[in-house]
């Protein structure tokens, strides 16, 4: 291998792993665009098409509606009995409009009357690849609709992908901070290296820890960041040989897991206020709707105007970044937990029928 | 001539790396009072249902049940208060129109515009909030069913939306309902998933082996398998019935094992599957024999770690007296300090087998060993007078190591091994022992470990050297612990192929396919007004949990149809569950291979089998677990 491949190769593995990050981001904002194209490319020309069909509906209605107060010399009724005639008719016609509209807005099921133009359908595509599914917007067509299945089967493991990333670089520094809080009081911590994240997909039920190596330089975590992404299991190395290390191993779990709610739970009531501040909803509406969004159940109930003004047009990126980011620590947080509450459960488990004390 | 203690450190380091003994453990007889015993047993068999996959299945409905009847409370009565406000609309809409007739056409029209849009957005609104076009309720969505078809789609994530919680209370009770609920959820789901990724594999793999068996070449195979000598390796024997607490938190069934024991938090059990139960035992006086593999073409049981250079001498039969403070329930404890052994982490290969006496004697047999008394009649002495350590072992293990199968009897026989004469000995161990069809013999190989006495030593080395003991002791649960029968000398074979069969992918992305079909032929035919592609859309949409709402099967009054969602649902889900269970460490291997193409992962791979094999020579304690399960 020449001096320069050399040179290339290490540059490769000790930035590789930046680079690849890069690059898978760079790939799902990718996949995004695709998606934006495309379903502005079919939903919003049927939607062109919907609007024209109940444009005229409506200028249907109202034209009718003139003409029968015109054929009716309506400046001269001005009795009670036609003029309930005219009501009558007028009525009907628009419960009849009613009918339609409702039948179209059945198909459709539109929570509001949003439009397809390229914020709603990159939208929509976050939450079709996130699979929190808010169903504000919805494809109407069945073009649509099958592309968001061919869509979904891709675009899913990608965001997971890049759910995990997102979680071992925001680790990082957790891990920093734990082995300060945690090294200040005992010896026992010259080589810890955690398993800390997750990669989680709420609906694919996937919860799987990474491995990180807390010494990166030596090349171990270059390719094991990336392909250990579905590692289940959790790498914990402690350089101690007696028993204090696995207490400092626990130990350790339980600070992580700790700091990890304390974050999220900061997290999400900063994201609930400023929600509510600037959509002027209540602190529990905020609350409401980014616990929701976290957790990928995504009713769409409530959810940003993200076409209200010009400012409202950053709504909906910050609020994807927002979500990404959080969703990653959530997973990570979750698993945790899941740990220490199953070890209890182990333990209960064991000892519960043990009840002479050995 | 005391060896050195330099010695051990270095024997130490190479023992670690490869040594696997068998451990007769030798422990006292703890009577338990029956009735005791029994409350114990009927407490365990409870939990064990609990903490089974029907104990999770079973909380998780009991969770649905009780997050339907609070929404229910919650919800019910705001939602019969919904109004439609389209009604409103519609009178001040005539009234507009009929007064700004007056105005002129331009305005009547711009009013009537804004009025029909108004008018739009209620409707909208109204179809919503499942109110019909006329304003008058659908369905009051918060009957029980109804909130327990909202409480599914809540813990699963999937969220339609079609129904959401409009009340304070219940807005707050779904948040928390929804952060008990979904790593519960998530739980059961994977727990299901990996049963049933286990029966696809066991399957597939039967499947397979019956076609493989139709080939032409079976009885080529099976003779190979036949004349092939089965190896079995003791080491190995570990794979019966440890239980590996990290993996698997519910159930401490029988499980097989894909590296060695040293992980296991001890609770490990010998006897094929059943979890030994110890009683409490004080202390415990064993014996450390080093053993590695049943040679089942001469049924032998011979030495596999090559070389042990430590000594001189021959290798003794070291006698340990541990104390242990606590055994329960088939643990063992994890580090066992003794003066006298070389380190525990030597132990994490060991398979143990238990043999129970009254604890009288298991004193009197501590003397015996430490002091070479006689008090407890075992064992013989030699010559000079010493007591022979490993006669009274084997004798102990002959009379008080209970027979379990009527074969034919198991004899134990012991052989040394001198320095670098290991191929020597072993030969002629074999050539001593060629076992005729109607007997096993196990050889046991004593191991280096340091005497406790050099006139043990010295003497042992005569005795031991020159002279093999072939004793004659009943076939005893010694044999089934370590499975020399046939028949489970096959079923580890199977169950390592199993560890490393793949179920092919073709097979897995076909029962997702399938199972979408399965249910968008459900909907199809229950609803009447979807065309075949929206079940299947919207099966699509809720098997991933994306839940739009978009589309929401009308239930009418149907409850069992509904409970059949749910639970077509969840089925489902475990299926995907199921999926990534098995699909991951194949997924792993191909990027694996991938990084290995694009050069990126060599080096890595390399650093890491080196950090392994640093690592495994350091024997710390380590919890590690590789990307393909080895280690």
């Amino acid at each position: 291998m020449g001096k320069m491949e050399r040179r290339l190769q290490t540059l490769w593995y000790r930035h590789g792993t930046i680079a690849k990050h890069i690059g898978l981001l760079i790939i799902v904002v990718l996949y995004l665009l695709l998606g934006t194209a495309a379903f502005v490319f079919i939903e919003g020309s049927y939607e062109e098409q919907q609007a024209e069909v109940i444009a005229d509906m409506m200028e249907d209605v109202l034209n009718e509606t003139k003409e029968d107060m015109l054929n009716s010399n309506i400046s001269v009724i001005r009795t009670v009995a036609e003029r309930e005639d005219f009501d009558a008719i007028l009525k009907n016609r628009l419960e009849s409009f009613g009918d339609q509209l409702y039948e179209l807005y059945e198909y459709r099921h539109a929570k509001g009357v949003v439009t397809w133009d390229m914020y709603s359908s990159a939208f929509y595509c976050f939450t079709v690849m996130t699979t929190i599914g808010y169903g504000n917007i919805a494809p109407a067509t069945p073009a649509g609709r099958a592309l968001s299945i061919v869509y979904a089967i891709f675009g899913i493991p990608l965001l997971l992908l890049l759910l995990s990333v997102i979680g071992q670089n925001l680790a990082r520094p957790f891990r920093v901070l734990c082995r300060k809080l945690k090294c200040g009081k005992s010896k026992c911590c010259t080589q810890q290296v955690f398993a800390v994240d997750d990669m989680h997909s709420s609906g694919l039920f996937i919860i799987k820890r990474t491995a990180i190596d807390n010494r990166d330089t030596d090349g171990v975590t270059t390719g094991d960041e990336l392909f250990s992404t579905f590692r289940r299991k959790v790498y914990r190395n402690s350089a101690t040989q007696t028993d204090a290390s696995t207490e400092c191993d626990h130990a350790n779990e339980s600070i992580i897991a700790i700091l990890t709610i304390v974050f999220i739970i900061i997290y999400i009531s900063f994201g609930a206020v400023g929600y509510a501040y600037s959509q002027e909803w209540t602190l529990l509406d905020g609350f409401y709707f980014v616990f929701v969004s976290l957790s990928t159940i995504g009713f769409g109930d409530m959810l940003p105007e993200f076409h209200a003004t010009n400012r409202g047009r950053v709504v909906g990126p910050l609020t994807s970044v927002y979500l990404l980011i959080g969703m990653a620590v959530l997973a990570t947080g979750f698993t945790l937990v899941q740990d220490q509450v199953g070890a209890v459960f182990r333990k209960i488990k064991n000892k519960v029928c043990e009840f002479d004390g050995n | 001539m005391k060896p050195s203690d330099e010695h051990r450190p270095t024997n130490l380091m190479r023992a670690k790396e490869r040594r696997q003994s068998i451990r007769v453990l030798i422990t006292d007889q703890f009577v338990e009072p029956e009735k005791k015993r029994r409350l114990k047993n009927t407490c365990r068999t409870i939990n064990k249902f609990f903490f089974s996959h029907l104990g999770l299945l079973l909380l998780l409905v009991v969770y649905l049940l009780a997050g339907a009847q609070t929404f229910h409370m919650l919800e019910s009565e705001a939602a019969q208060s919904e109004k439609s406000v389209l009604s409103e609309t519609r009178k001040t809409m005539l009234e507009i129109l009929w007064n700004e007739t007056s105005s002129g056409y331009e305005e009547w029209k711009k009013q009537a515009d804004i009025w029909t849009d108004k008018f739009k957005h209620d409707v909208a609104h109204n179809e919503n909030h499942g109110l019909e076009a006329t304003g008058l309720p659908i369905e009051s969505h918060w009957t029980i069913l109804g909130s327990m078809i909202v409480c599914v789609t809540i813990i699963t994530t999937i969220g339609y939306g079609h129904v959401t919680p409009e009340t304070i209370g219940g807005r707050i009770f779904c948040m928390f309902y929804a952060l008990v609920g979904v790593p519960l959820c998530f739980v059961v789901l994977a727990d299901i998933g990996k049963l049933l990724a286990r029966s696809l594999k066991s399957v597939c793999m039967k499947v397979d082996v019956y076609l493989s068996n139709k080939s032409a070449d079976r009885r080529r195979r099976s003779s190979k398998i036949r004349n092939s000598s089965k190896h079995l390796d003791v080491s190995r024997l570990a794979y019966y019935g440890v239980c590996d607490e990290e993996r698997e938190a519910i159930n401490c069934k029988k499980k097989k094992r894909s590296k060695p024991m040293s992980e296991s938090r001890r609770k490990s059990n010998v006897n094929g599957g059943n979890i030994n139960r110890l009683r409490t035992a004080r202390s415990k006086v064993g014996m450390r024999l080093n053993n590695s593999t049943w040679d089942s073409s001469t049924d032998m049981l011979t030495q596999t770690t090559p070389d042990i250079t430590r000594s001189p001498l021959c290798n003794n039969i070291q006698p340990v007296v541990e104390e242990i403070d606590e055994v329960d329930g088939g643990h063992f404890e994890e580090n066992i300090p003794s003066s006298t052994e070389p380190s525990p982490a030597s132990e994490d290969d060991d398979v143990s087998v238990n043999v129970k006496i009254p604890r009288e004697l298991l004193n009197k047999l501590r003397l015996d060993l430490t002091n070479g008394h006689n008090e407890t009649g075992y064992g013989r002495r030699d010559e000079n007078g010493e007591l022979l350590i490993n006669e009274v072992i084997l004798d102990l293990l002959r009379q008080h190591h209970p027979v379990k199968h009527k074969h034919k009897p198991l004899s134990y026989s012991l052989s040394c091994r001198e320095r670098g004469s290991r191929k020597s000995s072993i030969a002629t161990n074999q050539r001593r022992y060629s076992a005729p069809e109607n007997r096993r013999r196990v050889g046991f190989s004593s191991a280096i470990s340091q005497s406790v006495n050099d006139r043990h030593n010295s003497t042992w080395k005569s005795e031991l050297c020159s002279n093999a003991y072939n004793v004659e002791s009943p076939r005893s649960s010694l044999a089934s612990d370590f499975k020399f029968e046939e028949k489970d000398d096959e079923n580890k074979k199977r169950e390592e192929e199993n560890k490393d069969y793949e179920v092919p992918i073709i097979i897995v992305v076909l029962l997702l396919t399938l199972n979408n079909f399965a249910g968008a032929l459900f909907f199809y035919k229950w609803q009447e007004n979807w065309t075949f592609f929206q079940a299947f859309y919207f099966t699509f949409i809720s098997l991933t949990t994306i839940g739009f709402g978009d589309i929401i099967p009308v239930f009418g009054g149907h409850p069992s149809v509904l409970i059949a969602t749910a639970i077509f649902l969840l089925f489902g889900l475990s299926l995907v569950s199921m999926t990534i269970a098995l699909a991951q460490e194949r997924f792993l291997k191909q990027a694996q291979k991938v990084a290995n193409t694009i050069g990126v992962a060599k080096r890595t791979i390399k650093r890491r089998q080196t950090i392994r094999r640093t690592r495994r020579q350091a024997r710390r304690n380590t919890l590690m677990y590789g990307i393909d399960g080895n280690f």
